[in-house]
């Protein structure tokens, strides 16, 4: 699975990226939106975890403008210890989930478990409509 | 008091020399400015203390005075309103009261509710500094530490020594501890900064979030937690009380140890209802039960075992109830807080930003305080009696 990692701190990023690759993902990283476009325009991206506080951009515009795309992929957003007042605005934005830091990789795995299955029923959701009537 | 620049706005002749002489009564060193116009005065540059009198003036001209701030976006200057009525932006003065005397005590003390307010404006807004940004300045490298030290544990387990393994897990459980001093430090000053207004409550559904949260530390411990059969209707915060209550419980399991028995139970009162966490756990020490609940303002004039409890007594003050510790007869103790039939008038958040609320911050601060309570209905359900208590030990709000 190919995952997009944005957040502005190098550190949050290369150690996401670490506990991803060791659940066998393949990961990217950008440190803003306009690298995530970069990314996201020459590679196929599986899955987007996105930071709420990117420096001087919102990560949650940057999640309606992600979601707003045709088939787009599952965003889950990252947020500091204050779930809560993000997560209710995050869904109604369309994030596919909110993952509060410090994160476990266990936590990773539960997300990546749910995002393969998410992924496995809109295929199948697509197959069955590209399939002969 | 700072040195003061009084504007005197329009002043007709006749009262001009009272004026003059209540000013100089009132300020050794002020400095006198006189202008035709709020406009006018606003286009002077704002520095230090400053006043702002107004005679019979009409009430656009007020809320004209009492919009303007200075560069910082804090409220510029005092206003005082010689006669025009009673207003919620000034200090106001009827005209039977105009005499040198009265009218110097009026200026002194409008001048120095001013100077509160924009201490209490800056103090809220170094609070929500604290509280939003600094606390995820922190929260965030921290946070990495431990999710670093996680994955180093499965890096390193297929054949990692011992000592280093212990390594790893003091990382983790340091950087744990860390992100929850912050977690729990900015939640209660964000409280404390932008207040929430309390609402009707599901107190069952508050209580069972929290069990359900503790759930692992209630096994370990093998725990038993007792309910009451019903709670009752109240109002309060739902957010706040779930940390009332999960500090209550989380107590009572880590001082009573395997196998604590706890008891959740409420009372109706005269002014409210009080609930109380009950454990058969070797109670507190007389000596100290005055400074449980110490409050989180005072936390650093004394050296205070845990946090926990100054959190407690915060979130329920800030509901306008109070909280203690009661010891009964049987040996058990008894951690409980009031929430008032009434909850308190609390400002929106909306009131206390500092661009938009200096008029609300100013009366709040200032003439006539007109916030709304509301009454909360309460009816009676089945409680669970408590025993009577012979000694407690109280704080928070009355």
């Amino acid at each position: 699975m190919n995952i997009l990692i944005v957040d502005d701190q190098p550190n949050i990023a290369r150690v996401t990226a670490l506990a991803l690759e060791l659940l066998g993902c393949r990961t990217f990283t950008a440190q803003g939106t306009a690298g995530a476009a970069g990314v996201l325009a020459t590679e196929r991206i599986d899955a987007v975890f996105l930071d709420v506080n990117l420096r001087g951009e919102s990560g949650l515009e940057y999640l309606s403008q992600l979601v707003a795309r045709p088939h787009h992929p599952p965003v889950i957003l990252f947020t500091a210890g204050d779930k809560e007042e993000f997560a209710a605005e995050a869904r109604r934005r369309g994030a596919f989930n909110c993952l509060s830091k410090p994160f476990s990789p266990e936590d990773l795995r539960a997300q990546i478990a749910r995002i393969e299955q998410h992924l496995r029923r809109r295929a199948g959701a697509l197959a069955g409509q590209a399939a002969p009537a | 008091m700072r040195a003061i620049r009084i504007f005197l706005v329009q002043i007709p002749s006749v009262v001009r020399p009272v004026v003059l002489a209540a000013v100089h009564a009132a300020f050794r060193e002020g400095e006198i400015v006189e202008k035709a116009s709020v406009e006018e005065a606003q286009r002077t540059v704002a520095g230090g203390g400053e006043l702002i009198v107004l005679v019979e003036p009409k009430a656009a001209a007020i809320a004209e005075a009492a919009q303007v701030t200075d560069g910082d976006g804090l409220p510029r200057w005092a206003v005082v309103v010689m006669g025009g009525g009673a207003s919620e932006l000034a200090e106001t003065v009827g005209p039977e009261d105009w005499n040198a005397p009265l009218l110097a005590r009026v200026f002194r003390s409008a001048a120095l509710q001013h100077e509160l307010l924009v201490e209490n404006l800056r103090l809220q807004g170094d609070l929500r500094t604290v509280a939003r940004r600094i606390s995820h300045d922190l929260y965030t490298p921290v946070g990495c530490i431990y999710t670093s030290s996680q994955v180093l544990k499965i890096i390193l387990s297929p054949d990692g020594t011992p000592s280093i393994a212990v390594m790893v897990r003091n990382i983790e459980d340091s950087s744990a501890e860390i992100s929850q001093i912050i977690e729990r430090v900015s939640f209660v000053l964000r409280a404390s900064a932008d207040p929430c207004a309390p609402g009707p409550l599901d107190m069952g559904g508050v209580v069972a979030g929290v069990l359900r949260q503790l759930e692992t530390e209630l096994q370990k411990a093998g725990a038993d937690v007792a309910l009451p059969d019903a709670w009752p209707d109240i109002g309060g915060v739902p957010q706040w009380l779930h940390v009332i209550w999960w500090n209550l419980i989380h107590n009572a399991v880590r001082h009573v140890g395997p196998g604590v028995r706890i008891r959740l139970a409420w009372t109706k009162e005269d002014r409210g209802h009080r609930f109380s966490v009950v454990d058969r756990g070797p109670g507190i020490a007389t000596a100290m039960q005055p400074g449980l609940f110490r409050p989180f303002d005072q936390l650093h004039l004394l050296p205070a075992p845990g946090l926990g409890l100054s959190i407690v007594q915060r979130l329920v003050a800030l509901q306008g109830g109070r909280c203690g510790y009661q010891q009964e007869t049987d040996g058990s103790s008894v951690f409980f807080f009031t929430l008032p039939h009434t909850a308190m008038s609390i400002p929106a958040k909306s009131d206390l930003s500092m661009a938009d609320g200096v008029s609300a911050a100013r009366s709040r601060l200032g003439a006539g305080a007109t916030a709304s309570s509301r009454t909360v209905r309460t009816t009676l359900s089945r409680s669970v009696a408590e025993p009577a208590g012979r000694q407690a030990s109280e704080n928070g709000a009355s």
